[in-house]
């Protein structure tokens, strides 16, 4: 081989959270989304949207904190109209998803230009820095690895952590699986399906604003007009790959920010190798990851399905 | 968003639609444009109809233009010119459709959602374009002024124009004719009738016999096929070039701007017509926006999305619903 | 209840309905299908908001206006489609939607208390179990077991013995005595007789909206409650059926066909469905019949044995080829399987010959032979139909039901499967059905008939064989029909012997 494994390894090791990161976030609330039944498409426009958002708040004010902020809000502002959408005019949720795709993919390009006009180079801020627990990031190794992400990383376990709390352990968590299961039953036995699918596909546009504003503020400090490329459509196939449980899906998004990690690396260490068919690599892997759950998945039943409360 | 432009909201609509409709000249444009969509948008009336989701046109199209073109460059010089073109769209045919069919087995077989599997073959179709048109396939005239396309095709072996003064070609007749012969196949053919039950209900369709397995592969191979023909037509008919590609350029996504095209035809490929040229317009005012007013491009994938969302909105409102909730509420 | 009023759009469901219920009894809600009893219960539940009259409970007026209104003044209902998450364990599925304060879910507490619960009203129940694994008795305990959970003093019972056999019934019965000593009202909603007179306190019969009868159970009899259901006393001759000599059958020869994990499969089948003679099926739901039909029609691989329709061997034949050899089917769910709801009568009148002359000529569908084909269905059958192109969706359970089994009629048939193709419908249009699938046995054709309507076989078939546990027994003939006999076999007498034997 021409370059060392040992190089590789590490920088794989190194990359991979903060490219976990955007699918990471989406798919954690695209899976709340679900559990609760409702199909939401349109996450890759809402990250491009929560992008650009973010982008344009973190130039004008200098807060990433605000940035995030204002991201999830975009998020949760377009989510509301597929929310609408799907369940109170029970109406096809892969059309208005598709549609919420495009909005946010036009929008977000509209945006940028017109902020910052026709850019041949794309304009700068500064990414967010990763945090070292002390101590504990001197380990070799791991140390760096584990405990010198940036902050949002650790929220971010704590989130998953909280949803899987969520679900599994306390009565509205047990409601909103019921809604997913079947929305008849939960509204019989006084849970309101309306109420819950809201707060899910809500939740969910708001983790998809935050995973679009991750990329423009942690990784790559600018905003590129196909800077998502297809990383919504990654999240929800790990939703499906995680099996709809929360640290599986956790475990798919490393996986798949190490592939990632390994094409940029693979990248610049063959700089011979057309660098196409290294860029085809992670949606090759999607692909992987979904074959593999394949008939094995068990969606919550009432996936993708509207409730008609005159049924 | 006109309004972020500082263009007054109203005469920023009117200039999108006088430079898509009015005029001449801006009408053919916008046939022009519109003849990929509405072959795009015929192909996919097909599987739509069986709620088989391939939001993987954009990949069948490349493959499509891509393979086309390739056999057009080997076969120029050696075969009459309308020889080239009639090989060229069974080629490219083969192509969209071979592109359709591995995620249509992995649905069928696998059970893996169809939306995301397609939408992947997207991606890896972009990639595997790009590296063919700036490498094996780079023109020489490309290299020589570093601007990335293939060799051009002889422009003898295009398809001809049909109306003088405008870049119509013969495409635009091809797409309408395909979208007379689907409107056939879909409702008054076995096959036709078979797609649709599939989408009305897949256990009426088992319980009645019907190989559903068959027929989503047909539905794909014919749907792939078309949006290859639909890449064939927009290089054998106007760019006479393979351009590499970019993700997020709504000009050359024809693939998914085919999906509302289309829906909002409720499938039926005769509307489809009307509608590919609506949309084909929009397109064609937004290039116009762009000069006028430096509004990009781009808006007008926001546009389709917006249009998108209104019918259904539209459709859904429509219904006993809404109108039975608020009864309810007033009571 | 008094003045209930309760329309849906054109339709009078409920019609000025009076109904008193009282502490401490059973009281049977008695009608035929379609005359208001559920919708009227509905309206009790909180499910439906009545368009005139009022309800009192414990002597003040009550405003409920939702199943959680109901559910706070201690109603509850079991529907007749459970309300129970499949995937979910017994303890989850009870838990849904309580409000008992905190959001923490406890699965010890809540395990406690179905202990205590299921203590009090003699209903065992394993909370941990997952609800797919429970037989339909024991979800129906859940069922039950969930309103006392939430602590109903008054519960309603929507065709509570549908479902199960013999047997479990009389244990759903002594059940439900037990809950009336603790104090509770209980209404059973159902279309049997036999059942009112059995259990029940005191009775309202409904006919077409409107009270007919009601009072306590003592002094009404049977020939009052037929009338006050039917209007008429019942003819209770069965319906004419001549003796065909015929000697085509579609034979089933030691079948055996695989099933879902969970359900026994099905194993050593044969029988015979002789033209001219009408075969039914008895057994309790989940015994593997479907399975067995589905085989029949192509829709199940063969594992063993053999299946031949006049002779031929129709194994590996796929299911459009056995319609074309003259096999027809009427599957349930009519709304998903039989028909696109959502198309034309036109568009499902060819479903099941879609490929054939004169449907379609020169490969293209012939438009007006359809049409054609659908105006004779809906005139021969008595179909109430706007038109052939009207959406089948609009038509009613019962019209929709007649068009279906005379699309069928309408092929060229020489056997067909029903199951259970009267289920749901009205007097008239379960009889017009009945009397179609009779007027075809007279005609020479076979009828395997599927029904959980243990008097509807009774009535109907020549023959009729039990199965259970995916396994066949001999068939019992017209004279020897027994309906305590045919019960128990459904419950597995009868069957063990064969298993030790092979």
């Amino acid at each position: 081989m021409g370059f060392d494994v040992g190089v590789v390894l590490s920088s794989v090791l190194a990359g991979m959270i903060p490219r976990a990161m955007p699918a990471l976030l989406a798919a954690t609330g695209e899976n709340i989304d679900e559990i609760g039944g409702v199909l939401n498409l349109g996450v890759e426009g809402m990250m491009l949207m929560g992008a650009i958002v973010a982008f344009l708040v973190d130039f004008t004010t200098g807060s990433v904190l605000l940035g995030f902020l204002a991201a999830g809000g975009v998020g949760i502002l377009f989510s509301f109209f597929h929310a609408v959408a799907s369940v109170t005019l029970k109406a096809d949720q892969v059309v208005s998803g598709t549609a919420i795709w495009f909005i946010g993919w036009g929008l977000s390009g509209v945006l940028y230009v017109a902020a910052f006009g026709f850019t041949t180079s794309p304009v700068r801020i500064n990414t967010l820095s990763p945090v070292s627990v002390p101590y504990l990031s001197n380990l070799p190794v791991v140390g760096q690895l584990i405990f010198g992400e940036s902050p949002i990383f650790y929220l971010t376990l704590l989130l998953i952590a909280g949803v899987q709390y969520f679900l599994y352990h306390t009565k509205p968590g047990l409601n909103l699986r019921t809604v997913g299961e079947n929305p008849r039953v939960a509204d019989v036995m006084g849970v309101n399906p309306t109420k819950y699918r809201y707060g899910a596909v809500l939740f969910g546009g708001f983790m998809a604003g935050i995973g679009g504003a991750y990329l423009t503020l942690v990784i790559v400090g600018s905003f590129d007009y196909d800077m998502t490329a297809g990383i919504g459509f990654v999240a929800v196939a790990l939703v499906l790959f995680g099996k709809w449980r929360p640290w599986r899906v956790f475990i798919g998004a490393l996986v798949f920010g190490a592939i990632y990690v390994l094409y940029l690396t693979l990248e610049s260490l063959l700089p011979s190798f057309p660098y196409q068919f290294l860029e085809m690599w992670p949606y090759l892997a999607t692909l992987g990851f979904i074959v593999v759950v394949g008939k094995r998945a068990n969606p919550p039943a009432a996936l993708a399905k509207p409730y008609d409360k005159g049924e | 968003m006109i309004v972020l432009f500082k263009v007054p909201p109203l005469s920023g609509i009117a200039s999108l639609f006088t430079t898509g409709f009015g005029g001449y000249q801006q009408l053919a444009e916008t046939l022009v444009i519109s003849t990929p969509l509405l072959i795009m948008a015929v192909g996919l009336s097909v599987p739509f109809s069986a709620k088989f989701w391939n939001i993987g046109g954009q990949g069948q199209y490349i493959l499509g233009s891509l393979v086309s073109t390739w056999v057009g460059l080997q076969l120029a010089g050696s075969l009459p010119p309308f020889l080239v073109i009639i090989v060229a769209i069974i080629v490219g045919f083969a192509a969209g459709a071979v592109w359709a069919i591995p995620p249509t087995l992995m649905k069928l077989y696998l059970g893996t959602s169809e939306i995301i599997t397609t939408l992947m073959m997207n991606f890896i179709a972009v990639f595997l374009l790009n590296y063919l048109v700036l490498g094996p396939m780079e023109g020489s005239a490309a290299k020589a002024f570093h601007v990335p396309s293939s060799a051009p095709l002889p422009p003898s072996d295009m398809l001809p124009g049909i109306l003088p003064g405008t870049s119509l070609s013969l495409a635009l007749v091809i797409a309408l004719l395909l979208a007379g012969f689907m409107y056939v196949i879909l409702n008054r053919t076995r096959f036709g009738y078979e797609i649709r039950l599939i989408g009305q209900s897949p256990d009426a369709a088992r319980y009645a016999g019907v190989r559903i397995n068959r027929n989503i592969l047909a539905a794909m191979a014919v749907s792939g096929g078309l949006a290859g023909v639909a890449g064939m037509a927009q290089v054998f008919g106007s760019t006479g070039v393979l351009l590499p590609q970019v993700f997020s350029d709504i000009t050359t996504s024809f693939g998914y701007v085919g999906i509302p095209v289309a829906l909002i035809a409720s499938l039926n490929p005769i509307s489809t017509i009307i509608s590919s040229i609506f949309f084909g317009g929009i397109l064609n005012g937004a290039y116009g926006m762009e000069l006028v007013y430096g509004v990009p491009v781009d808006v007008v994938i926001a546009i389709y999305g917006l249009i998108m969302l209104f019918a259904l909105l539209g459709l859904s409102v429509n219904l006993r619903g809404l109108l039975g909730g608020l009864r309810r509420r007033f009571k | 209840m008094r003045g209930i009023v309760k329309k849906f759009g054109q339709v009078v469901a409920n019609d000025g309905v009076d109904l008193e219920l009282y502490s401490g009894e059973i009281h049977a809600l008695l009608g035929e299908n379609g005359a208001g009893k559920t919708t009227l219960m509905n309206v009790l539940n909180g499910v439906h908001r009545p368009d005139g009259g009022m309800i009192y409970f414990r002597g003040q007026e009550a405003n409920i206006r939702s199943s959680t209104d109901a559910q706070r003044l201690g109603i509850g209902m079991v529907h007749q489609h459970f309300s129970l998450i499949p995937v979910f364990t017994v303890a989850e599925n009870l838990v849904i939607g309580l409000k008992d304060g905190g959001t923490r879910l406890e699965i010890s507490k809540v395990k406690e208390k179905i202990a205590q619960t299921a203590a009090q009203s003699n209903l065992v129940v394993d909370p941990d179990r997952v609800v797919k694994q429970l037989s339909v008795g024991e979800q129906q305990r859940v069922e039950i077991l969930k309103l006392l959970f939430r602590g109903s003093q008054v519960l309603i019972l929507d065709e509570p013995t549908s479902s199960l056999t013999p047997q479990e019934a009389i244990d759903l019965f002594s059940t439900l005595r037990t809950l009336r000593q603790g104090g509770k009202s209980i209404v059973i909603i159902t279309h049997k007789l036999y059942e009112a007179l059995d259990i029940a306190d005191r009775v309202t019969v409904l006919r077409k909206g409107r009270v007919t009868l009601k009072g306590a159970r003592e002094g009404i009899t049977r020939e009052a409650l037929t009338e006050a259901m039917i209007g008429r006393q019942i003819e209770t001759k069965g319906y004419e059926r001549t003796k065909i000599a015929a000697a085509n059958s579609m034979t089933v020869e030691d079948l055996a066909v695989d099933t879902e994990r969970g359900r026994a499969p099905v194993e050593g089948v044969s029988l015979q469905i002789r033209a001219g003679e009408i075969l039914g099926i008895a057994g309790v739901a989940g015994n593997g019949q479907k399975d067995l039909i589905e085989c029949l029609f192509g829709l199940r691989p063969v594992r063993k044995g053999r299946i031949l329709l006049d002779g031929i061997e129709i194994n590996n034949l796929p299911v459009r080829r056995r319609l074309e050899a003259g096999l027809c089917y009427i599957p349930e769910e009519r709304k998903t399987r039989a028909v696109a709801i959502e198309m034309s009568l036109m568009f499902n009148s060819i479903m099941h010959d879609h490929w054939e002359e004169p449907n379609v000529s020169r490969g293209l569908l012939n438009g007006s032979a359809i049409r054609a084909l659908t105006k004779r269905i809906i005139s021969k059958f008595n179909v109430v139909a706007q038109s052939e192109s009207s959406q089948a969706g609009s038509l009613s359970g019962g019209n929709l039901q007649k068009f279906i089994v005379g699309r069928e009629m309408s092929r060229n048939m020489k056997y067909l499967l029903a199951v259970n193709p009267t289920a749901g419908l009205d007097i008239g249009a379960t009889d017009d059905v009945r009397r179609t699938l009779i007027e075809y046995r007279n005609q020479g054709k076979g009828i395997l008939l599927l029904s959980e309507d243990l008097d509807e076989l009774l009535t109907m078939c020549d023959r009729i064989v039990v199965i259970y546990r995916g396994r066949v027994s001999q068939p019992v003939s017209e004279e020897s029909f027994d309906k305590l006999k045919i019960g128990s076999m459904m419950l597995g007498e009868g069957f063990e012997q064969r298993a030790v034997a092979s």
